[in-house]
This record gives structure tokens, sequence and C-alpha cells, in this order.
């Protein structure tokens, strides 16, 4: 039975505001870091001096979770994912390394920078009560400012806009977020968010490039909006549609925003995207045997004693079907 | 809510809790909460970037000693900027609408009063200023 997507769950606890992070080293024998650049809040700058009980509230995942037993060492692959933010945060929430605790301090991310235009939800929960309070609703500072629709809001013009929790004719609560307009598209591995030494580093922006895989592996790249300083933007985002330069040596299946990266052989490859309007690329260097590498490997395994006389001499044996024909080779 | 899933929260908030005394306060003293961008707190008062929220703190003081009243304040145009309560005591939020001035009146149980301190200086009323957004676009 292929394990399906297991959801995040995030327990709510009060940490404070967001505002200059340092290192945390919060368990023992630092089995846990969260970095964060000081003065981040948030995927991108969020403002601060937020108020307590907004929540950022990511939609439904439209095929319910993608089976996978991928390689979690790999990077986990991840489902079909509509929001940049979402997917990126599941990501690192689904690691296999870290635990419910560890995932409380997600919550220093704070509400994320969104795209103009891009849908999002806010929901608010009274901190006290536990529970959704039915009486309370969540409204822009100014109205005007935001679209509703079924995906949820959109801010229509770039800044800071103010969300009020409204409890009859009072004030509850209120926070603020900030819209930017989207100039370009990213790409970054979702797993940049977790660092080979078991720390979280933050991202605000797209991945070095070239990308550096292993011939062999998996990876999952997200596709996002990034303002004009390269800060990632969230909200839902249009399908996205991904190319390999080099299907032989990088093949890609689109989940929504994030592309599911197999490397298939040692070579360079432009991995190329588009979500909507916003087009962008990212280098991946594959290390590890070369497509002729491998084909020279089959057809060296088919020239084994026996079968020396069926060997293909053109190179032009798939991989797979090489791997094929050497293990038969092989067999008694 | 099925299906939804909470990844961000955002913490914050304050109490101010004025302790029991005498009524008639000498004057309300008023603390501001810079807003998240634009030049927050000036001399004047406050400055507003439109679609922002700030906060009011209100205590009724007598010569520093904190009293209980009821406290409102209201906004002379709200066309500029929107006065509403908390559901926290003597805790407002001012809304920036649109560009512009306004100014903000406080009363302490019903009476208008203009001996204020905002930020420990002493004035009659709080002058608002909303002005357009300066955010990174």
């Amino acid at each position: 039975m292929i394990p399906r997507w297991r959801r995040p769950l995030l327990l709510l606890v009060t940490l404070g505001a967001c505002g200059p992070v340092g290192t945390f080293d919060l368990f023992p024998a630092g089995s846990f870091n969260l970095s964060l650049p000081p003065g981040t809040c948030g995927i991108g700058p969020a403002l601060g001096v937020p108020s307590d009980g907004f929540s950022y509230v990511c939609p439904a995942l439209p095929d319910g979770g993608l089976d996978s037993d991928a390689a979690s060492d790999a990077g986990a692959v991840l489902p079909y994912e509509s929001d940049p933010y979402c997917a990126l945060v599941a990501e690192v929430m689904s690691n296999p390394r870290i635990g419910v605790s560890e995932a409380l301090f997600l919550q220093l991310y704070g509400i994320p920078t969104v795209a103009v235009g891009a849908p999002f939800q806010l929901a608010y929960e009274d901190p006290e009560a536990g529970a959704p309070t039915p009486s309370i609703t969540v409204a822009a500072a100014v109205p005007a400012d935001v679209q509703s629709n079924q995906a949820g809001l959109s801010i229509t013009v770039p800044g800071s806009l103010g969300f009020l929790a409204w409890q009859g004719a009072d004030v509850a609560a209120y926070t603020h977020i900030l819209a930017r307009s989207p100039v370009s598209l990213g790409l970054s591995p979702a797993s940049s968010f977790v660092a080979a030494d078991h720390g979280y580093v933050g991202t605000d922006g797209s991945a070095a490039t070239p990308l550096v895989l292993s011939a062999g592996s998996i990876e999952s790249v997200v596709a996002f909006a990034e303002a004009d300083d390269g800060t990632m933007l969230a909200g839902g985002s249009p399908a996205c549609t991904f190319e390999s330069s080099a299907p032989q040596l990088l093949s890609v299946q689109g989940r929504g925003v994030v592309a599911v990266l197999m490397a298939l052989a040692g070579g360079d490859v432009t991995l190329s995207a588009q979500c909507g309007l916003l087009d962008g690329s990212i280098g991946v260097q594959i290390t590890g045997p070369a497509l002729n590498a491998d084909l020279e490997a089959s057809a060296d395994a088919e020239q084994a004693p026996g079968d020396a006389g069926e060997a293909g001499e053109d190179g032009a044996t798939a991989p797979d079907a090489g791997s094929s024909d050497a293990s038969e080779a092989g067999a008694p | 809510m099925a299906n939804r899933r909470v990844l961000a929260m955002a913490f914050g908030g304050s109490l101010v809790a004025c302790s029991s005394s005498p009524p008639s306060p000498a004057v309300l003293a008023v603390t501001l909460t810079s807003p998240p961008v634009g030049e927050g707190l000036t001399d004047a008062g406050l400055s507003l970037p439109v679609g922002t929220v700030a906060e009011i703190d209100v205590c009724p003081t007598d010569d520093g000693g904190d009293i209980d009243g009821s406290v409102s304040a209201r906004a002379d145009d709200s066309t500029y900027a929107v006065l509403a309560a908390m559901t926290t005591p003597n805790q407002f939020v001012v809304i920036g609408v649109a560009p512009g001035d306004t100014t903000v009146r406080f009363f302490f149980n019903g009476q208008e009063t203009t001996s204020l301190t905002i930020d420990g200086t002493p004035a009659n009323v709080l002058a608002v200023e909303v002005v357009p957004q300066t955010a990174p676009r």
C-alpha cells in the first residue's frame, strides 16, 4: 500500500510577534534549529506587530494528496498545490525529520506577503476560545481594495492592507497583509527549507543556480511569483506548465505550482516554467553517469559472453531497456 | 472547515488595564501604536497609510494614577479615518480609509475632554493624517 500524503497539522501556541529572529536551538544536541534572516517575518517580509488569532489558510488539495512513496531522503514529492507558500510550508512540515513540536515554530513565519490579485484565505480564531467564533467576521480595512470569489480574497492594489476581525461593532483583533506586484517567476526546490545540518533555512527567493541533483534522485521544485527584489509571493496561482530541455536527462511532472523532477542521467538541463503570464527557468546540473555512459554500460552488458552477438551497436537502446537487458544477461 | 490547513499564525496585541480609583480624570492618557508602514507617530499626532490600522490605548488618569470610566473616541470626518472600539477595554483602532486629515476627539463618561496626553505630550485632540501607501510595489 502506497502511503498517502500526510496532511500537516499545526498546533496553536502564542510565541510573540514576528520580528528579528535569530537562530533557535531549542532541542537537545542541536536537533532542531530555526534560522531566519534578522528582520524576517514570514516567507518574504511580513509586517510587524500583528494581532493574534489570524491564520493564513491553505486551500484544500484538489487531488486529496499525492500517492507517493518517493524517497523522502531525496525530498518528498509534493501533492498538487495551487499556492506556492502552502507547497513550501507543507514540505517543511511533512519532512520526516520534523516533529509536531518543531512545526510549532513555523508560526514564526507569520502571514506571508501575497501577490496582488492572487487569492488567499484568511481566518480568525479567538486564541482564548480555541475554536472559530461564528459571530466574528473578517473584513478588509478598505473593502474596495479587495475582491472576493470562491478561491478567497485577493488584494487588488499593492501595499499594506489591514484586516479586522469584527465582533459586532467592535474589533476583536487586526492584522496587516502586504501585497506586492509579481514581476517574475521564481523556482526553488522545496527541500531548500531543510538544510543539510537538519536546520530550517527560510528562503526569500529563487534557489541559487544551478540546482544540483544526483542521477536517480527525485526532487520537488515550486514555482512562485516573486516581487522585483525576489521576494516570494503567496497566493493562489494559475496551474503551471513545466518543461525540461532534455527529457531524457530530467523528467518533469507538473502538479499545480509544483514540478516533480526525476533526474535520469548526468548532464546539464534547463527547467522552464510558465504560470499564467509569468515565466522563469532554472538550471539543473545532474551529477552521475551521463546518458551515453549508461548506454555504453548497457551495451557492455549486452555484449556479455553468450549475448555478444545480440548486442546493439548503435547505442540507441533506451536506458530502461538497457537495464532490463543487463539483468537478463546476468541471469543464469 | 474540512481539508483546510492552517499554516501560519500571527501573534501580538496588548492589553491595557486601568486601575480602579476615583472618577473625574484630569487627563486622558493616549498611547499610540505605530502603524506597520509609513511615518507612524509624528509630533502632530498619527500618520497613517491608507488601508492600514493603528491602535490607540486610552487610560483616564488623575495626576499619574489610573482611574476607571467609560472612554470613547470619534473621528470628525469619517471620509478619511474611522474609529472603532476594540473588544478589550479602553482600546480603539483607527482605520485609514482615504488620504486626508481629520481630528479624533475623546470622550470620558460621555463628555468630550480636551485634556489629553498623547504619548506623554499635552494635547487637546489627536490629529490623524492618512497618507498614500508607500509600501514596496
